[in-house]
Parts: structure tokens; sequence; C-alpha cells
């Protein structure tokens, strides 16, 4: 059956605002939007800007809204009707790609790396298995930027508040049993405090790395130590 | 133009290339990484499900040994490999898992955290490879990258290399276009790894990424260094034919299935009566094709893979990520059949190096999945990420070590030229066919001539229409400078172009039978005449094949092995 689709598409070397393009395509049943995306780059219009890399969500190149849901595009089965634009709270390069360097420019503050004091007495050494729950957990991330393009928190102070990302990324190396670093600090200093514990980036993360929770569970770590 | 310099250059952001930038750090030179997208973002490394494998007596099974994991790896290799690059790396594997602890990564471990879970693959005599979850590459990938950042070495993303530059045969440079902006950058380099990874894009099924179309290995080969063992491309039996985007991914385990043809019949029974979906990727693989060839395959073409028989939870339990593909795909696993079929999964082949990881330019190296010898003819499971810490780890330090030595390193900025009149070329034609077009001819032409089965005729075939397809003019849609991903694709296009002629090539003088390559002309094996490597050369435009006997040194084939 037919599909139609409307992409909100900006060109910011060219384009005062951005505009929406209508779009047809042969739908069938199973395909995702990914499907549509690349229907259209090989048919109609190769100046489509849009990035996916290994279509199976493991890269998070390809996070998109579709009906006003932010998804990955290899991931979202697509409708009849759709609407695409590209994810929230970021700048735009071109049409569905998003600025992904202006928000990994605040990332090296958050020390994303193993910091310790001493090293290990065996090899392998021994690792206590409660935390390594919680790292294995924070580990998932895929970085597809979904969580920040939901984050109310984000949308309103960019500043003084790095967003749910970056406090998954943290949160590996604060549930890592061997990190000494005092990353309490280091999170409170980065706005980790302003999280209304909303919810949302839970609800669109599709690497079930489950944001929120991680972030309580700092919170309420940070709670007892102090 | 924008010029960098640096002491060692490498080129791809994977697991290897990461590894080699960070082994060339201890060493006191300086170092950096080009990337034609973005690192962690692409490539092969961050997809790979699987483990490392790596024998060490403070882990290993009861039996295990270095020794037993060299002779499983030659032998899953059917005699093809390098030897001395399989024991380099069964030596040092093992330790390269520590220190990727010591960077950062945690391995799965027992309940009390002192003891690795192992993993065992095919072919493998025991469990020996250490894991996480079902994202061992990620991990690793994600390690790596942060004590990089640590060291703040410079990742230059989405800048594709075109062109490396030398001085009679030492390496001192190359060329890039950057992706978004098309401006052309020029990189000083005294040592330089490529470490591009594979080429499952120039294949209508594969399970690679899309930006792997063989970069790697034309760059070298353009520079005058030999391709090892091209013919040997590796295919997983399992991919999905539906829909599009998905089209030769994963789509199942071989233990948890049953697979069927279009009459209903299980037909592995004809083909492996004792192991059934169990026998070997290769002849699994080989199975279906034919199933299809003689009429009995799906409307995509492909056989249908059966999980209804499973307990109800199943695979949901065991395969997480492959139940909510399936359900995405809106098929319930335990009602229906899922159409499948073989996918291109690994490049055995790929550049010529010594035990030092160099090729035979000075100061030129490869690692990772661009370089042949490590898995001969097949490559077992697990034994990928384990050459990419290996080869990572060598030809980083051996790169440091050549750049040390090099006291001044300077490029004529006139090298940029080449590139502008190039950018000039791909921009200006006026009547064509669009880059991604041609590239799915490239595919359409390997899938079908290329494949699981070859024969000389076959492969003819394909080198004719290769050749026919390299003479049509690429037209790209607008000529922007700015984010005008066409260009790129333009320039892949000719590479895929070029690593087909080598495969076709090499393909069509190993008239045997072995390992991954199957000519249905030359249905056996022939240790007679065939243990030996095709090597692909560039001369004046020219693939030229030549070839050199094995080097059996340590493990020479007992004549049961072919009866199996």
């Amino acid at each position: 059956m037919e599909g139609i689709v409307k992409i909100l598409r900006f060109n910011p070397l060219v384009d005062r605002l951005p505009y929406q393009q209508q779009f047809e395509y042969e739908y069938n049943e199973g395909m995702t939007v990914l499907d549509v995306l690349n229907y259209i780059y090989e048919n109609i219009d190769s100046t489509l800007g849009y990035s996916y890399s290994c279509r199976n969500g493991h890269c998070g190149l390809c996070g998109i809204i579709v009906d006003g849901d932010s998804v990955l595009a290899c991931k979202k089965a697509a409708k009849p009707e759709m609407m695409i634009e590209p994810l929230r709270n970021l700048r735009v390069i071109k049409d569905l790609i998003i600025d992904r360097e202006e928000y990994e420019r605040r990332l090296p503050q958050l020390r994303l790396f193993l910091e310790r004091q001493s090293e290990a007495v065996m090899e392998p050494e021994k690792i206590d298995m409660q935390k390594f729950e919680k790292f294995i957990v924070a580990s998932r991330c895929i970085e597809c930027f979904c969580c920040l393009s939901v984050c109310p928190v984000y949308k309103n102070s960019p500043h003084l508040f790095a967003g749910p990302m970056a406090y998954a990324l943290e949160s590996r190396h604060f549930f890592d049993p061997r990190d000494d670093l005092n990353r309490a600090l280091l999170l409170k200093s980065e706005g980790l405090e302003l999280c209304t514990e909303c919810g949302l980036c839970s609800e669109v993360c599709m690497s079930k790395t489950d944001p929120a929770k991680l972030i309580r569970n700092m919170k309420d770590f940070i709670k007892k130590i102090l | 133009m924008k010029r960098y310099n640096t002491d060692v250059l490498i080129i791809g952001g994977g697991g290897a290339g990461l590894m080699a930038a960070y082994e060339a750090t201890k060493y006191n030179v300086k170092v950096a990484l080009v990337n034609k997208g973005k690192v962690q973002k692409t490539g092969a490394t961050i997809m790979a499900p699987g483990a490392i494998a790596a024998v060490d007596d403070r882990w290993k099974t009861a039996g295990d040994s270095k020794e037993l994991h060299i002779k499983d790896t030659i032998i899953g290799g059917s005699y093809l490999n390098d030897q001395n690059m399989v024991e380099i790396m069964a030596k040092n594997s093992p330790s390269l898992v520590i220190e990727l602890e010591r960077m950062g990564a945690i391995f799965q471990r027992n309940k009390n955290g002192d003891k690795y879970m192992l993993r065992i693959g095919g072919g493998h005599t025991y469990p020996r490879c250490p894991y996480l979850e079902d994202r061992t590459g990620r991990e690793m990938v994600r390690t790596i990258v942060s004590e990089l950042k640590k060291r703040n070495v410079p990742f230059y993303e989405n800048i594709m290399i075109i062109r490396l530059i030398k001085n009679n045969e030492n390496i001192t440079g190359a060329t890039g276009i950057n992706l978004n902006t098309l401006e052309i950058c020029l990189f000083e380099s005294k040592s330089i790894i490529i470490a591009t990874g594979g080429a499952g894009s120039i294949y209508q099924n594969t399970d690679n990424s899309v930006d792997l179309t063989g970069d790697g290995y034309v760059l070298a080969l353009e520079a005058g260094v030999a391709l090892r063992d091209m013919e040997f491309v590796q295919f997983y039996p399992i991919g999905f034919l539906y829909p599009p985007s998905l089209k030769g991914m994963l789509g199942g385990l071989l233990y948890y299935c049953r697979l069927y043809n279009s009459k209903g019949e299980r037909f592995m029974e004809k083909y492996d009566k004792e192991r059934l979906e169990l026998s070997t990727r290769d002849r699994v693989s080989r199975a279906i094709i034919q199933e299809v060839i003689e009429g009995r395959g799906t409307p995509l073409g492909g056989v249908y893979m059966d999980l209804t028989f499973n307990e109800p939870g199943f695979v949901k339990k065991m395969t997480p990520g492959l139940y909510e593909t399936y359900i995405n795909m809106g098929i319930n696993p335990e009602k229906e059949f899922i159409e499948i079929a073989p996918t291109v999964h690994f490049f055995m082949g790929g550049l010529s190096i010594n035990s030092k990881w160099e090729t035979s330019i000075k100061g030129l190296y490869g690692a990772g999945e661009t370089c042949g010898g490590m898995h001969g003819g097949n490559r077992l499971s697990q034994n990928a990420l384990a050459e990419i810490l290996v080869s990572g780890a060598i030809s980083g330090r051996n790169a440091a070590l050549n750049a040390i030595n090099i006291k001044d390193n300077y490029l004529d900025p006139n090298e940029a030229h080449k590139e502008e009149e190039l950018l000039i070329k791909i921009l200006s034609v006026k009547v064509g066919r669009k880059p991604i077009h041609i590239k799915k001819e490239v595919k359409r032409i390997m899938w079908d001539y290329v494949g699981v089965f070859r024969t000389g005729k076959s492969l003819s075939k394909a080198l004719k229409e290769m050749r026919l397809l390299e003479t049509i003019s690429v037209k790209v849609s607008s000529n922007s400078m700015y984010m005008n991903k066409e260009v790129i694709e333009a320039i892949e296009s000719r590479n895929m172009i070029i690593l087909a002629k080598c495969i076709i090539l090499s393909a069509l003088n190993r008239k045997e039978s072995r390992a991954a390559h199957y000519r249905s002309d030359y249905p056996e094996i022939d240790n007679i005449k065939y243990l030996r490597n095709f090597y692909s050369t560039m001369k004046e435009g020219e693939i030229i094949i030549q070839d050199k006997k094995v080097d059996l040194k340590k493990l020479i084939p007992e004549v049961k092995i072919w009866k199996e």
C-alpha cells in the first residue's frame, strides 16, 4: 500500500527556517523507518541528510523523532503515515543529522575512565559482584542521544545539567568497584541534583540502560555516604 | 586544505585501530587516529557479540593449552594460515585481556567475582574465551576509547583517507577528504597503520555495517602492498532476508533452530545426517543455497528457520536481542517460520604483513581484519577479537619504534592537488548513474556469482560485469560541498569494484574447494597443488595474481583430516 512520510528538512547553509517535505513510498508490513529513509535516499532524493551505520541497534547513530517519539530508525516499525524530525535539544547539521560534537565537548570533564590509587594485587582481580551488576547495566549505553532529546531539565538548563546520557556514562565509573575518584563531588558539580526524576529518559532508552534508575541509584548512594 | 602532523597515524577507529593507538602512546611519539565515521559508532567491533579467545594458566579449562589453541586455529584455517602469526596471537592475547581490565573493562566472572566465565565457539576444543554479556566488542571499544581520551590522542572523525604517500619505499603520509565539508586533509606521519576492517558491504547480504567498503585494502593495494587469500570470505548461515535494512543481519543461532525448505523437508538430513543444523557454518550455508538453486527455496530466496518447537519463553530468554527484532518485524517466533539465507560475516584475506605486522612498505602496518594470514581459509569464532588485541598491540609498538628513528618528515602541500582534481571530477559529471546504484550492482554481482558456490564460469561472468561497471560514469545529485554523502559513496563504489576484482581473480586461480572457498567445478580439496596462498598486487591499474607455498613450520596436515 502507499505510504506517506513527512520529513522536517533544514540545511543551515541554505534555508532560513526548517520546512516539511512530503515523500511517497511503497509501504510493506515489517519495514523499519530506516528502510523508508533508505528508499527516499536511493530513489527520490539523494540529498536527504540522515545517519546510520550498523542497521540493528548497536551504533546509536540513527536516533530521530517519529510522530513525536525519540526512537532509533533501525528499530522502529514504519507506519503508512509518519512525521519524522531530528532529535530535539541539539543543533541540526542537516535535515535529520544532529551535532554530536557540541554535546561530546562536555564529556572530558566527566573523567570517563578508570581512576585508581593502587594496582590490582592479583589478576584477574576479584570484583564485588553486586556493584558489577550496576556497572554492566551502565555499560549498555550506545550514546544515541534519544534521552537528551526528551529531558526537560537538559532542555532548560543545558549549561548547568549534563543530561541523562552523561550521567549514565558516569555511572559506569561510579559503580566500578575499582574506581577511587570522588565521583560524588564530580556529579554534584555537573548538576546531578537538578534531575527531577521524571523518568522520560528511561522510557525512550532502547539499549536497556535505564538512565533514570542509574541516576536514582547514584543519588541514593551519595545521600548515604554524605 | 587542512594539514596535520603526527608520528604515528592510525586509519580506522574499530578495536584494532584503537588498540594500536593505545600501544603506540607508550613510546614517546605523537599518535593520532583518523576514521571515516564517528569512533564508537562505525566499524564491526562494536557489533561483536562474541568473546575473546585467550588461553592462560590463570583461568584455563583443565586440559587446554596455548598449543591447542594454535592447533584449532590452523585446522580451522585449513592450513593456509601464517603459523607465526597464529603463534603470536595465542601467546599474547591473554595478557592483553588483562590489560583491557587495567584500562577499565570488566569481563564476566563467577559468583565469587574472582574467576572468568569462559565461552566456547565452533572449532575450539575447550571453553577459553572471556566475554561481557552479548556485547564484548562494545566493551572493548568503550574501554580503549576512554583511555585514549585520557591520553589526549586526537580523533580526526568523518575523514576518509584517499591515498597513501611514499618517498621511495618509505611511508610519509596520506591524503583524505572531510565528509562534512569536502575539505582536503593532508596527514604527515612517519608511520601509518591501516585498521579499516573488512568489506562485507560489497555483498548483497551481510551483517557488517554500511561503512565497511574495503577502503583500506585498496589504499594498500594502490600503494604497492600485496593482498593475500582474498578468495576466502566467511558466510554465516542465518541472515535475515527482510526487511531491506535488516537484510543479512544475524537472524538466529544454529543451536536453537531447525531449517526447512519450501517442501517442508528438514533438508540438513541430506547434507549432514549426524549433526544436522549443527554442522559447520560453511556446510549449512552451502546446503541452504543448494536447496534454493534446486527450486526448494522460499519466495525471498532462502529457507525457513523454525523456532516454534522450543518451549514457550525459550527464544526470549536465550536470545533477547533477536526476540525483540522478530517482534519488531511483526513475527512471532513461537508461531511463525522466518525466512533466512547465508550472509557475509568476515574476510579472512587482507594485507600481506610480516610478524611485526609491517607491510612491504617501510613504516606502513596493518591491524585487525584488514590483514590476511591469521585465519588462513576460515576463521574460528572468538579469534577475531583476539586478533584485534594482538595485531593492534604489535603493529602499534612497531609503528612507534619505526617513527622514533625518523628525524623529520614534511609533505609538499601540492600533494593535495590530486584530491582536489578528484573532487572536481566527481562533482562535474553530467550524465551517469547514482553511486548507490553502482554499489548495488557490485553487491548483486558478488552475491550471484562470487557467493557460497563459485564456478569458473560464474567467476568469469562476474569479472566481465565488474569490468563493465568500472567504465560507467558516476553522477552525484548535487554539487554542494556541504554534507554531500554521495561524493564519498562515489569513492567507495570505486574501492568496492577494485576489491571485488581481487576476490574474483583469486577465486578463479584456486581450482579446488577448501575452507570458505567452494568451487562446484572443483569440489575436492587438493593438498598437492593448493597448499599455497594467492597474492593480489596492482600493476598499472591491473590486478595481478601470484602464489607462494605455505610455510608449514609447526603443523602439517594429516591426511585423515581431509576425509571427514
